[in-house]
């Protein structure tokens, strides 16, 4: 009963059009009538601690680090540095996207930034050379939806407090699910590039690939400083992110020198203008989650689904197939908020690991930012190659059907998963 | 009239941006005072918090005022123009209920919180709870500002899943 | 019997098979015994309904009925509740049973209703001990150099500060984490809290310090307990009462099975009577300060309390 209006009054509410935020406190309000706990009092303490979150600091520091490196210079310099190691092969551009892609993903946590950087900076490079403008732009997405998986990640985080998980543990799960996934990438440019004859960069000199290295070292520093520093203890995730930032911050001005203090106003209002409007959402989940707690609804979700219970690769799948369709309409962030409260539970009572559960959770998540008709990262893309959605979702099919065909692996064996992770950490 | 709110929507930017700064400082200190010094302050927590708050009620007011949060406007763009203007204004008001439920809820806790100390700076938990009379007032502004343009019919006005002919906007969720 | 139907929501921290979980279990009971079924408590487990001082507001506000909270979170309404964090006070728990329970405790609960909560019965959290990864802290010197996390309190970073440690004030939820990577060497709570949060996987000695002796106070939101009648109001102060008395017993044995368990994991010590006198010395300056803080009327009134419980 309330599971049924639940979702009956959070998709009317989306469908006429309003913020997804203000969707999921009215459905919060629909569901306080429907239990008999009206109470105004509610609504605000459910918005206002639902922002006050230490863990969920971490959020405003990672997007500033990722503004700071696009901004600074930093990002340039993996991409050269990708470049000079991979540029001259066949297909050269597509590897140095990659390449590239995976490691702007252990240092910023936002699957848009990564993107965004990626776009700008490869794309017309890869245009000029003559590789396939959908394909490329494709292909670029795709990568970008690395840097969720690979710590830091935003998406862990919200998901590590919205379903009381260990946040470092999540970061420590993600790295070879990440690696794997760019491995796949890498097959499938191969794949699709089989055919098609484009002149590769010119290998560079070995003077300039010293240089370039040399360039880039401070960059490639800071993915040791993240993750070793978590791993060797010490710094907490919030703190983590703050030191990213700060590291980027120092690097840009006094090493790059590409920008300058005051540079760093307009940096600052915008990740804090970001970081506003995802931790909005945050809140505002909270306030439904808190009625969908009262309502017991993930015990109506347990009874309903309980004939695969006792099976978890069905229900593992039956949860990766509901997600990929919500993944199509549906944005990352508010995914997570509505549904981790829901299937955690679930997931537990049916014997799956929550950290390796996580990690799909967010892999398939990912995979809804680049499947249309809604994809953030799609659309990212478009807007910066200047190209119809339409051109660029055909270019992305062979990586997307690379992803899907990881996933199910990680179904049928999630050893793949749990075992790397209860290494690392 | 617009100049005003350009002003203070600009002076609202530089208080997030000094929030942002201000938390920054407080967690990188605390990191640094645990490795060189082996202590910390107590209230870096505390602080950064509060802050975070009134970073998050501020932006995502503006927010709603430049119609950036995220929304599902799908289906809005499949129906009739007539049909959309309705469902606007349905969801204004609904919006305006909803924030309206926000002010007398935080009221009610902003009273409570008067008397109420914070456990480690001792403020007022009311400093904690007029975020809520701060957001449910401007974004209700911003809402019923542009209900406004759409029931007059001005050009200004924003309507999910419209798509202005002459706009070079970045369509976000196309 | 004048008895309503009515549905309490009871919110707390610790999960479901907690100490907590099983006192809010059996209040229900015996609330649902005493009126007949008319009383329906809804417990919710795990800060779902708020961390604590959240849920203090929603009771004030009567947007919840009841919770259990840590004394510490009190200080913000009624700052006379920070007498109960004053370290080397009680030597057994029947002593401070006598105190919370008797003139001194009850007054203090009194104190609650005019700040919009009725402060029903305390319950035990326990004595807090030390445990951290570098040294068995035998003496006071054994502290020195070692990265304590304290809980965002400035006595208590003032109390270990003093005792030669390097307080490091930190949020709970970052605790494990920073204790399994080194961030810091030690913290310090209850055997059950030691073994609930799996200290024992990333700390190495137990000291038992017994340096504090934490409460829990079971509280009701006073615009619900003024719409109850009398008979009703009855109803929860003996099922309080019940409850007060398994959450203890249930405490105190929860305790021993922890400890027993902890010993097997971890190396364990007691700390001799003459190295626990010289902290208690050193840890004289924090309480003189709490005397200024709180009023020396409050604090002479407490110790005559605590020393009575000693004698009788
Ligand atoms: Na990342
Ligand atoms: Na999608």
């Amino acid at each position: 009963m309330a599971l049924g209006i639940f979702l009956l009054s959070l998709s009317g509410f989306m469908f006429l059009g309003m913020p997804i935020a203000f969707a999921l406190v009215l459905t919060g309000i629909t569901l306080m009538w429907h239990l008999d706990f009206f109470d105004a009092q509610l609504i605000a303490q459910n918005l206002i601690n639902g922002a006050d979150s230490f863990p969920l600091m971490a959020v405003p520091f990672f997007i500033l680090a990722g503004e700071i490196m696009n901004a600074g210079g930093i990002s340039k310099r993996i991409i050269n540095l990708a470049i000079s190691c991979v540029g001259h092969r066949k297909g050269g551009l597509g590897y140095v996207a990659i390449i590239a892609a995976v490691i702007l993903a252990s240092l910023s946590g936002s699957a848009i930034a990564d993107t965004a950087a990626l776009a700008t900076l490869l794309l017309p490079m890869m245009r000029d050379n003559g590789y396939p403008v959908g394909r490329s732009a494709g292909l670029i997405a795709a990568g970008g939806i690395i840097a969720p998986i690979i710590p830091p990640s935003m998406p862990f985080i919200i998901f590590g407090v919205t379903a009381n998980q260990s946040i470092s543990k999540l970061f420590m799960a993600g790295i070879v699910p990440g690696v794997i996934m760019g491995l796949g990438l890498v097959l499938a440019w191969k794949w699709s590039m089989r055919s098609i004859d484009v002149e590769p960069q010119p290998r560079q000199s070995f003077k300039t690939r010293l240089k370039v290295t040399k360039d880039g070292f401070f960059a490639l520093l800071m993915p040791v400083i993240i993750i070793g520093g978590l791993r060797g203890g010490l710094f907490t995730p919030t703190e983590a992110a703050v030191i990213a930032a700060g590291y980027a911050m120092i690097i840009s001005l006094f090493v790059y020198r590409e920008i300058k203090i005051p540079d760093l106003v307009p940096l600052f209002i915008q990740a804090a203008y970001t970081t506003s409007i995802v931790m909005f959402l945050c809140a505002a989940a909270i306030v439904s989650s808190y009625m969908v707690t009262l309502a017991d609804l993930p015990a109506e979700l347990i009874s309903l689904l309980e004939p695969i219970m006792d099976s978890p690769r069905t229900l593992m799948a039956t949860i990766v197939i509901v997600m990929i369709f919500i993944g199509m309409v549906m944005d990352l962030t508010p995914t997570i908020l509505i549904l981790a409260p829901v299937t955690i539970p679930l997931v537990i009572k049916a014997g799956i690991d929550p950290i390796y559960f996580g990690v799909m959770f967010i892999m398939v998540g990912c995979v809804g930012l680049i499947t249309p008709p809604v994809g953030t990262v799609l659309s990212v893309v478009s807007s910066v190659a200047r190209e119809p959605l339409e051109k660029i979702t055909k270019g992305i099919l062979p990586f997307l059907f690379t992803y899907i065909f990881i996933i199910i692996l990680f179904i049928i064996f999630p050893e793949i998963v749990t075992i790397p992770a209860k290494l690392f950490y | 009239m617009d100049y005003i709110i350009k002003t203070i929507e600009k002076t609202i930017e530089y208080m997030m941006a000094l929030a942002l700064a201000v938390m920054f400082s407080a967690v990188f200190i605390n990191v640094i005072l645990r490795y060189l010094f082996g202590s910390g302050i107590a209230a870096s927590e505390e602080l950064s918090r509060l802050l975070f708050v009134w970073l998050i009620f501020m932006g995502s007011t503006l927010a709603v005022g430049r119609n950036s949060h995220i929304g599902f406007d799908l289906i809005q763009k499949k129906i009739p123009a007539k049909l959309r203007v309705a469902c606007a204004i349905l969801s204004h008001c609904l919006m305006l209920y909803a924030l309206y439920l926000f002010l007398e809820g935080s009221l009610r806790q902003y009273n409570i919180g008067l008397n109420i100390n914070s456990t480690v700076m001792k403020y007022p938990l009311a400093i904690l709870y007029s975020t809520g009379l701060f957001a449910s007032f401007g974004m209700g502004f911003y809402i019923l500002r542009n209900l406004f343009f759409i029931i007059s019919k001005n050009n200004k006005s924003h309507i999910p899943g419209e798509v202005k002919s002459n706009s070079d906007q970045v369509k976000e969720n196309d | 019997q004048d008895v309503n139907s009515r549905i309490i929501r009871f919110g707390y921290g610790l999960n479901q098979d907690s100490k907590q979980g099983r006192a809010v279990e059996t209040f229900k009971e015996e609330v649902s015994r005493l009126s007949d079924g008319k009383f329906k408590v809804k417990g919710f487990a795990n800060a779902l309904l708020g961390n604590e001082n959240q849920m203090q507001n929603a009771l004030i506000g009567g947007a919840q009925e009841m919770m259990i909270t840590a004394t510490s979170s009190l200080i913000g309404i009624d700052k006379r509740f920070a007498i109960w964090d004053l370290p080397f006070m009680f030597d057994e728990a029947s002593q401070a049973d006598k105190v919370l329970d008797g003139k001194f405790g009850q007054g203090l609960l009194d104190g609650l209703e005019k700040h919009g909560v009725v402060g029903l019965v305390y319950w035990e959290n326990g004595f807090r001990d030390l445990t951290n990864s570098k040294r068995p802290i035998k003496t006071m010197d054994d502290l020195d150099g070692v990265k304590l996390r304290v809980m965002q309190n400035p006595m208590y970073l003032e109390l270990f500060n003093d005792m030669g440690a390097n307080a490091i004030p930190m949020a709970f939820s970052e605790l494990f984490t920073a204790l399994e990577t080194g961030a810091v060497d030690g913290q310090e709570n209850p055997y059950s809290t030691i073994q609930s949060s799996k200290f024992y996987e990333v700390q190495k000695y137990l000291s038992q310090t017994h340096h504090v002796y934490s409460p829990w106070v079971m509280l009701i939101s006073k615009p619900f307990w003024d719409k109850l009648s009398n008979d009703e109001k009855t109803i929860i102060k003996k099922a309080a009462i019940t409850s007060r008395t398994s959450e203890r017993k249930d405490s105190r044995e929860q305790a021993e099975k922890s400890l027993a368990y902890l010993k097997t994991k971890m190396e364990v010590n007691s700390i001799a009577p003459e190295e626990l006198e010289k902290m208690r010395a050193s840890a004289r300056t924090v309480i003189n300060a709490q005397g200024k803080e709180l009023g020396q009327d409050l604090l002479d009134e407490f110790l005559v309390a605590v020393d009575e419980s000693k004698t009788k």
